[in-house]
């Protein structure tokens, strides 16, 4: 396996034995050493075997190795030949980053930021075990599961503007319960509105630097103001879904004559009944996170003003936009020359669509849909906007965050006999998680530098730059 | 120590020997349970029967430890122990010593969420076995 280097972004594995199509590397002379350890290119190469496959297998710069798919990356499979994969998905089916602004500048929380991050933590329903604030029936939950943000919206929770400012208006259509098995239900049942454990987080945090004032403009953010930013999924129901499927698919794989060289990479045809009814189902579960993380946006809400004694006139929290990092979309893409139907896997990657996207909500089609990368907990975040060159070279796809460099068991290592909140407090950052195990596995050392990250994507202009988030206070689950 | 933790960048998983399927099984139940909690702190409170099967030793090994998994995640309880009744290459019925967690008693150390089939491997290695498990935490 030859890699090859294309320019100062972009390497490139030419199609060799049984890849159908090549694949591409978005890195940098700094990233790429840590990638070339693992055997990510290996498990890229593997993608670009499966069926169907379109144009090229796509790393983003902060690939690294996944269960069967690399985390990181980008592959789009024709609706007609092609497949679809659970494992392409991920087990957090839409783990994703949702951005608020508010009204509120840095130097009105600094005084009162240590009780507002006790407050933020009281609020947030985190780590092993929790449970949300809603207790729903199973006929509530499949309303959920059909309905996403929307949902919460019509419950009070938000206002009737933040679905528009959500990626597909928060609601996957093809959503059907009945795709949804009896164990992912009980699952998800008592979780929504729960943040999760693991690498799940709320980030406190101040617009810090401007990169792109019009685009900046168009999305509400100015330098100085105070931000919110919330990191989870689908919790237990998306991962039930992922692990039924991925296990109902390998029953059959015999059946399809699809050799797999890993069971993880487990699929079927995009058209068979399987795989429109994991699609079905996987978009019950992308409905589950957006309803999750616009309810967890509104408890975060009533945390700012009850922490800081302020009205909601004052707090004036406006949602910015919403992601997903880990799903298959069927999108109409423009493929040497052609539009072609293709379902678009994008795990640990962000759809980063260009100005002018029929998708993209009204105010934002003009300047193009806003992306959200969020760092290690010690760093940065950052907003950029969708491009043309996404369109023409990733199926409107980027990179979405700083991806690990280091195991938690390593991470652990490197934290042992170091006050890792201290060290973090002294660079103005509060930071309370639930475990001390989660401070360490989590620490900002054990990620790669999100700011290399976004150059990267930045450079070869699949996305451009528009703003940096400096954190503040960090609730972890 | 008859299993070992692997440590990978953003993984976590188990390698077990054993000198027979039958043990190498017992002790994958194991080996998963005591990375999530401490074993030791857990009485038995209700005793379950589990059945899995697979296509083959290693699918049947993954199915095996999601229905244990399971447990935990669906219902909250953790296994302290399992008594293997019976098995074949593809088939077993267990049963489950559980105590339903209490968070006040029962550390939890790593919340597995799933069992891959990442690198899922059952193997005959020196006269005995050998079992490779990758988990999604």
């Amino acid at each position: 396996m030859e890699l090859e280097r294309l320019d100062d972004y972009r390497w490139e594995i030419k199609k060799t034995g049984a890849m159908k199509v090549p694949a591409r590397i978005y890195s940098s002379n700094a990233l790429i050493e840590a990638v070339k350890k693992e055997e990510t290119f290996k498990q890229l190469v593997n993608v670009a075997q499966l069926p169907g496959i379109v144009g090229r297998a796509m790393a983003m710069p902060d690939i690294h190795w996944g269960y069967g798919f690399p985390i990181g990356g980008v592959a789009a499979f024709d609706i007609d030949n092609g497949v679809i994969s659970p494992g392409g998905v991920g087990y957090d089916i839409n783990c994703g980053v949702r951005l608020a602004v508010t009204g509120l500048e840095e130097s009105e929380i600094r005084p009162r930021l240590e009780r507002l991050a006790t407050f933020m933590q009281h609020h947030i329903p985190s780590g092993v075990g929790s449970t949300g604030p809603l207790k729903l029936s199973e006929a509530g939950l499949k309303k959920v599961l059909k309905q996403g943000s929307p949902w919460a919206i019509a419950q009070g929770y938000g206002e009737a503007r933040d679905a528009e400012r959500t990626e597909d208006g928060g609601c996957m259509p093809d959503a059907d319960p009945a795709a949804v098995s009896s164990r992912a239900l009980e699952r998800g049942r008592g979780q929504l509105g729960t943040l999760g454990s693991g690498n799940h987080f709320i980030e406190i945090g101040v617009v810090d630097e401007i990169y792109n004032p019009g685009a900046a403009d168009a999305f509400g953010l100015r330098a100085g103001q105070v931000t919110l930013l919330i990191h989870t999924g689908s919790r237990g129901l998306g991962h039930q879904i992922c692990d039924d499927f991925l296990a109902a698919m390998t029953k059959k794989a015999g059946q399809t004559g699809i050799k797999l060289p890993d069971r993880q990479l487990a699929c079927m045809p995009v058209n068979s009944a399987q795989g429109r009814a994991y699609y079905r189902a996987m978009a019950c579960a992308a409905n589950f996170a957006w309803a999750n993380r616009q309810i967890l946006m509104h408890i975060a809400a009533d945390a700012f003003m009850a922490a800081l004694d302020i009205s909601p006139r004052d707090l004036a929290m406006r949602l910015v936009y919403d992601v997903c990092h880990n799903i298959a979309k069927i999108e109409t893409h423009t493929i040497e020359g052609q539009k072609q139907k293709v379902c678009v896997h994008r795990k640990g990657a962000t759809r980063a669509f260009a100005p002018g996207h029929p998708a993209l909500c009204e105010l934002y089609r003009q300047v193009g849909q806003p992306i959200l990368i969020p760092g290690d907990m010690g760093t940065a975040s950052y907003v950029l906007v969708g491009t043309r060159e996404a369109m023409e070279e990733t199926f409107g796809s980027t990179c979405h965050g700083a991806g690990r460099v280091l195991s938690r068991k390593a991470a652990k290592k490197a934290a042992r006999g170091r006050l890792l909140n201290r060290e973090l407090e002294e660079k103005g950052i509060i930071v309370k998680a639930s475990g001390k195990s989660t401070m360490a596995e989590e620490m900002p050392e054990a990620y790669k530098d999100v700011t290399e990250v976004v150059e990267v994507v930045h450079g070869c202009g699949i996305s451009k730059k528009v703003a940096k988030l400096r954190p503040v206070a960090v609730i972890k689950g | 120590m008859p299993y070992e933790v692997i440590d990978h960048t953003a993984d976590t998983g188990i390698r077990v020997r054993a000198e027979s399927l039958h043990d190498l099984f017992t002790e994958a139940a194991r080996a998963m349970f005591e990375m999530i909690t401490d074993t030791k702190k857990l009485e038995i409170g209700k005793t379950r029967e589990v059945h899995a099967s697979g296509a083959d030793r290693a699918d049947l090994l993954v199915n095996w430890l999601r229905e244990l998994l399971l447990i935990w995640n669906l219902e909250q309880y953790l296994v302290k122990s399992v008594d293997i009744l019976e098995m074949s290459g593809t088939k077993l019925k267990a049963r489950a010593f559980t105590q339903l967690f209490d968070p006040d008693r029962h550390p939890v150390y790593t919340d597995i969420k799933a069992v891959t089939y990442h690198c899922a491997q059952v193997a005959e290695k020196n006269g005995g076995w050998e079992a490779t498990v990758i988990f999604d935490v």
